[in-house]
């Protein structure tokens, strides 16, 4: 089976410096993997690069059997990828409601679209309540929502999730985690890049570790939770 | 379309048309020139809310594009080159010009954002003014400083724009001839730019203002859209240049300077930036305070019994005023767009 997402030695530069030294990874459809590493380690490089939000210095990117990293990311996003950035990045002068149909730019089947609208809705009933307000004046959490709300009204098969509990309160992480679990279930392979390593352990199969830019540790997430040198790095564990 | 927005439409073509009628009637036929000025400016200011209210592309150097239309007409139909071509071919060569001159700028400015945009326009505005200052060696293009003169007025088929026109037992005055013209220009360019804001392109250019980054996660083509709205309003600004070379018959470097690009942009940005009819009031508002401040001679010379302070210099003074005024109550503008319930 082709995987859903393949990269082969991928490098990434900024100017002169190297982010991404020869990355290589392979998800297969359906699987969730996380992805953890310590700041500047690169992780939300690597996302962007394969949404194709940056260019890549050398290597492959393949999405479900297709060679991307030389188009740009409109042309990637309706071969099924979505990504929700760092730092939520909705449309703060929009309504809930306009950022969520913003997701579905790339999509022209309007009556699927409201059907889509109102999955998200009900998934996240906070957003029904609130889909006239502006998204600017959503709290963290609720800007979280929309953000997943919007990337998934894209119908996504490759859902790039980068670090979603970034400045929420415990019981509020503990939601859109929850929230996640319910959306791999119908089929949508994940990577998520987190710093909360034990949550995205506990939610991802596979986990890979990501260090100046070179991947150093790849492994099934219950063997690695037991690796000495994750625990202590990550994990906070002596 | 519903019954009530054509039947708005009519009503509106209707009011425009009746315009000049009116203004000469309540302020005399001075006014109906100082509308068509008015009307040139409202569409300048439409072409700039383009860039920059839609697609939040900062351009200080917007005046550049009324420059190259303002130019492509003079040459065609002056004796400069001793072209003569109908206005039904240097109008639209003039926009395209324009819009063409809007990629070309748009092309190197696709990585820069914000501040750094904004001085690279400023940059393009003064470099075409002084390059159109400096074309007239080796070979004399656009004559340098002294300008083009004996241009030839608007007319198109029997319609000459600038003569009165007798239509059976109607005479319209030759002073309401362009002004209807640019009244209706400006209203076609006011109604393109509300279609625009609410279809799929003025979606795009929403998202792009408001976040760039999460626009291209939404599979956006910023590179795309943000040439689009360079080309769109520079083509607007391109159009209104020829009107107005067409309607002054002379234009000159003069016309094009730095002043007149933050002249539009403050107009927008009074008005309320990206809502047409926020865009319209401020051009209108900015274009006649300056004539109606005049009357503040007499005025003072009648009340006072000598003038104090010259309406000129108040000019400045009540802009000013104004402006901070704004920025301080409204800083969104006089009629800024709502926000919700947008699209209905």
């Amino acid at each position: 089976m082709t995987p859903m997402l393949q990269i082969d030695q991928l490098h990434v530069a900024y100017g002169r410096i190297e982010a991404l030294r020869g990355v290589s990874l392979s998800l297969a459809a359906g699987e969730r993997l996380a992805l953890i590493g310590a700041n500047g380690a690169g992780k939300t490089t690597l996302l962007k690069a394969i949404a194709g939000l940056l260019p890549v210095s050398a290597g492959e990117i393949w999405l479900d059997g297709r060679r991307v990293e030389r188009m740009g990311a409109h042309m990637r996003l309706p071969q099924g990828l979505a990504l929700v950035p760092e730092g939520r990045g909705i449309f703060p002068g929009l309504s809930v409601r306009e950022n969520l149909l913003m997701g579905a730019y790339c999509r022209a089947d309007s009556g699927a679209i409201a059907d889509d609208l109102a999955a998200q809705y009900s998934r996240f009933p906070r957003l029904a309540e609130r889909r006239e307000q502006l998204a600017g004046t959503l709290s963290g959490g609720e800007q979280q929502m929309l953000a997943i709300g919007r990337a998934l009204m894209g119908r996504p098969r490759l859902l790039l999730l980068d670090e979603p509990s970034m400045g929420l309160s415990p019981i509020m992480v503990e939601k859109i985690f929850a929230t996640l679990r319910e959306v791999c279930t119908h089929g949508v392979t994940l990577l998520l890049v987190e710093q909360n390593a034990r949550l995205a352990m506990d939610l991802c199969d596979r986990t890979v570790v990501l260090e100046h830019g070179q991947l150093t540790l790849e492994g099934a997430s219950a063997d690695l939770a037991r690796d000495p040198r994750v625990q202590a790095a990550y994990l906070g564990q002596a | 379309m519903s019954a009530r927005y054509i039947i708005l439409l009519a009503l509106t073509g209707v009011a425009l048309t009746a315009l000049p009628w009116l203004v000469d009637g309540l302020l005399g036929i001075t006014w109906v020139r100082i509308l068509s000025f008015a009307a040139l400016y409202v569409l300048l200011a439409l072409g700039l809310n383009i860039t920059v209210g839609y697609a939040g592309l900062l351009d200080l150097g917007y005046i550049a594009f009324f420059a190259v239309g303002a130019y492509t007409y003079a040459l065609l139909s002056s004796p400069q080159f001793g072209l003569h071509w109908p206005l039904w071919a240097t109008l639209p060569l003039a926009a395209a010009a324009a819009g063409l001159f809007g990629l070309l700028l748009g092309t190197p400015l696709l990585r820069l954002r914000g501040d750094y945009l904004a001085i690279v326009t400023l940059g393009f505005g003064e470099i075409t003014r002084i390059f159109i200052n400096n074309l007239n060696a080796p070979v004399n293009i656009t004559n340098g400083p002294q300008g083009v003169n004996q241009i030839d007025a608007l007319r198109i088929g029997g319609i000459d724009f600038s003569q009165a026109l007798h239509w059976g037992e109607v005479t319209i005055p030759a002073a309401y001839m362009p002004c209807l013209l640019f009244l209706a220009l400006a209203g076609a360019v006011a109604w393109a730019s509300t279609r625009l804001e609410v279809s799929r392109v003025g979606r795009a250019w929403q998202a792009l203002r408001e976040d760039p980054l999460a626009a291209a996660a939404c599979g956006i083509d910023l590179r795309r859209y943000k040439l689009l709205a360079f080309a769109l309003g520079a083509s607007a600004g391109g159009l209104a240049g020829a009107l107005f070379a067409g309607f002054q018959g002379f234009i000159s470097p003069e016309s094009f300077s730095l002043t007149e690009s933050i002249m539009i942009l403050c107009m927008i940005v009074l008005g309320g930036m990206g809502h047409v009819p926020g865009v319209i009031a401020g051009a209108l508002i900015l274009a006649i305070l300056p004539e109606a401040l005049r009357a503040l001679g007499p005025l003072q010379q009648a009340l006072l019994g000598h003038v104090w302070v010259d309406p000129a210099d108040l000019r400045m003074l009540v802009f000013g005023l104004a402006l901070v005024a704004m920025t301080l109550l409204r800083p969104a503008g006089l009629w800024p767009r709502g926000h919700a319930g947008r699209g209905d």
